[in-house]
């Protein structure tokens, strides 16, 4: 389906290029690529469908034909008739409101006949075993099953070949693997193309993988399924302990006990559970009830109130913030604007602004979602220093791996929160079953 | 036969019809008998909640009092027979009949537009406009999807105002909050245009060119569409009728 010789693409006005020299062909089959972020593999992946480069103006050299065809001879959307796409984030890839009008519009693109779509859309919905989903609300399901719509969509247009870009990025780990499972079923007519960082959520599915390393394949081989990665418990001493409540809320359809915290400096404390378990509300309260507490958010843009670095660091207080510009590896971005910066940058602002409005508890809001190796193991860094500098780390996650950091551990199951539990709660199958921890493959 | 079901492009040229034709009356008679009638087709040929239609109609009430009211009051001074003195302004019959024939065409206006907005359902409109009004499906389509946008937009613009409360901006009252929205617009703008770039790409991805595709939600126009424009029509020309009769 893709032949690529002596692939480069540049991004316009950028002054190196995403892409050097890719050479490979993709046969039918399953085929997973990996790679870092900014190891291209989303620059490749958008050229495959053909949303680049017209959509970006970038720069191209070297061959690359889609259905043995030269890419330039597509116009718009001709080939995504025959590839279909899911996308990353569950909320920005749907236009209509219903499963249902979301089906039909692509059909409509796809000029099926009007009276065909019905049939259709019945058959396709019930193969995927998702029939109940086709009068609902898209914007009521929850990430997995927007995902599994999402490829409904796709698959609906009767395509040759699936593209995932890291679908299961937003997922929590049962989801995740319910979601492998099923789509190991629903893609069996088609050839999938999955990019993603995390190989082991995958278990056996594909037959080959191709890695990417700063623009270039540096392996391509058949895939071998492989554990994920690993990372050691943040051993610190602990000293005087925090004490937090947090009161019982109630909402319409969702009720969050009441609960205390008993947090030590130093310590690092993981929050875990299912999507939607409660964990974010728990949060959230814990914030908003104790000035002690410094939330970083899942996006840590959302907390920039200013247009500067420096300004952001000085904000609300006269502490002096030069010394910790640099100990952040800022200085070089003093006037930049926060939110120009990188991801791993924002968050480094996000913790300086924290420690310099005196906050003994960072609280961090799902960290890890859509971060790569390396920026897992900066974050590891970050928490590491915060807990030997004395101020207490806790954080929310479904990423099981990077939750082996903490040292004490707290399950939240239908807005109860339980604990504390220490390390060997990875030994406790039943419990980590119950909170939706424990997937084929990991645990 | 009701308003609901009516073509909403038909109903929606109609009603700009009748409002433009309305520009041009200069009796209280004409919009008096439109808005009446007006009143009359919705009871007959529409199911709206008379509860509803009251509250909308709330600001215009006001709005058409005030202009009764401004009128009176700083009418141009003219000749003829005084009616009575209201704060030492002479108010002759003309300021009267000027006065109220502004009110009531603010009325008459209203009910049109509420006739309009109260029995259209706006997914359907747009789907309207593209089959009869050749709208580019990229413009239909860009509102469908600014009708998903906005309660995500909305739920981002919570959470940033959550998190700023949390970095100690006050935002206690109603007036913090609206003093706090120049602040959030950056953020705001940034992750829209985002988002819009995403969905964009994502339609690009499922074959939606702008061009060529097929309609399963087909609105037609039927008889039926054209005997509500007609009787609203007619509404109109009795209306003048009476008013320059």
């Amino acid at each position: 389906m893709v032949e690529a010789e002596q692939l480069t693409f540049r991004y316009p006005g950028k002054p190196t290029d995403v892409l050097t020299d890719v050479t490979f062909t993709l046969r039918d089959g399953r085929t997973l690529i990996t790679g870092a972020s900014g190891s291209g593999k989303s620059t490749l992946f958008a050229m495959m469908n053909r949303l680049y480069p017209d959509n970006c103006d970038g720069i191209v050299t070297g061959k690359l034909r889609l259905f043995d065809r030269s890419y330039e001879t597509y116009g718009p959307g001709e080939v995504n008739r025959r590839v279909g796409t899911v996308f990353q984030d569950p909320d920005s890839q749907f236009v209509m409101q219903t499963v249902e009008e979301e089906l039909i519009f692509t059909l409509e693109n796809f000029q099926v006949d009007r009276e065909a779509m019905m049939g259709r859309i019945e058959a396709m919905l019930q193969t995927l075993h998702l029939s109940k989903y086709r009068h609902r609300r898209i914007h009521d399901l929850s990430g997995g099953e927007k995902q599994q719509i999402a490829v409904a969509c796709a698959l609906v247009g009767r395509p040759e070949w699936l593209l995932l870009d890291e679908p299961l990025a937003h997922l929590d780990p049962e989801t995740a693997a319910r979601f492998v499972r099923w789509l190991d079923v629903a893609a069996r007519t088609v050839n999938v193309v999955v990019i993603d960082h995390r190989p082991s959520l995958w278990g056996s599915f594909f037959d080959r993988q191709i890695e990417l390393q700063t623009g270039c394949i540096i392996n391509d081989r058949p895939f071998t399924p492989r554990p994920d990665y690993e990372f050691e418990p943040i051993q610190m001493p602990r000293t005087d302990d925090l004490l937090f409540h947090i009161p019982k809320i109630n909402r319409e359809t969702f009720e969050l006990a009441a609960s205390d915290l008993t947090v030590a400096a130093g310590e690092v404390v993981a929050i875990l559970g299912r999507n939607g378990s409660g964990k974010s509300t728990w949060l959230k309260s814990l914030a908003r009830n104790h000035r002690d507490v410094g939330l970083v958010p899942q996006s840590p843009a959302h907390l920039f109130i200013t247009g500067e670095v420096t300004r952001e660091l000085a904000y609300g207080h006269d502490r002096p913030i030069d010394e910790l510009l640099t100990r952040l590896g800022l200085e070089t971005l003093r006037d930049a604007h926060p939110l120009s910066l990188s991801h791993g940058q924002k968050r480094r602002l996000a913790i300086g602004v924290m420690m310099l409005s005196g906050k003994r508890l960072i609280a961090f809001d799902e960290p890890t979602a859509g971060q790569d190796e390396s920026s897992l193991r900066a974050l590891h860094q970050l928490m590491a220093e915060r807990a030997r500098e004395g101020q207490a780390v806790l954080f929310v996650t479904h990423d099981l791996s990077f939750a082996r950091t903490a040292n004490t551990y707290y399950l939240m199951r239908d807005g109860k929160l339980s604990g504390p539990y220490d390390t060997s709660l990875w030994d406790d199958a039943d419990l980590l079953q119950a909170h939706g921890l424990l997937t084929e493959g990991t645990g | 036969m009701t308003f609901h079901e009516m073509n909403p492009t038909v109903k929606f040229v109609t009603v700009t019809c009748l409002m433009f034709g309305l520009a041009f009356m200069f009796n209280p008679w004409t919009p008096l008998a439109v808005f009446i009638g007006t009143l009359v087709l919705q009871s007959l040929f529409a199911n709206v909640s008379w509860k509803r239609w009251g509250l909308f109609m709330i600001p215009f009430l006001l709005t058409a009092i005030g202009t009764l009211w401004t009128t009176l009051v700083f009418g141009k001074a003219s000749s003829g027979e005084v009616v009575f003195v209201l704060f030492g302004n002479n108010v002759t019959e003309e300021n009267v009949m000027l006065a109220v024939t502004l009110a009531l065409r603010v009325l008459a206006f209203t009910a049109l537009s509420l006739l309009f907005t109260l029995t259209t359902d706006p997914k359907r409109f747009v789907y309207s406009l593209m089959q009869q009004g050749k709208l580019s499906p990229k413009i239909a389509y860009s509102v469908f999807v600014g009708f998903r946008f906005f309660p995500i937009l909305k739920h981002e613009m919570m959470q940033l105002y959550e998190t700023h409360a949390l970095r100690g901006v006050r935002l206690e009252t109603r007036l913090d909050h609206v003093r706090h929205v120049p602040k959030l617009l950056i953020p705001l703008l940034a992750g829209s245009i985002r988002q819009a770039e995403r969905i964009a790409f994502s339609m690009e991805a499922r074959a939606f060119t702008g061009d060529k595709r097929t309609t399963y939600e087909v609105v037609p126009v039927t008889r039926s569409d054209m005997l509500l424009a007609s009787l609203l029509l007619l509404l109109f020309g009795v209306s003048v009728w009476i008013g320059i009769r």
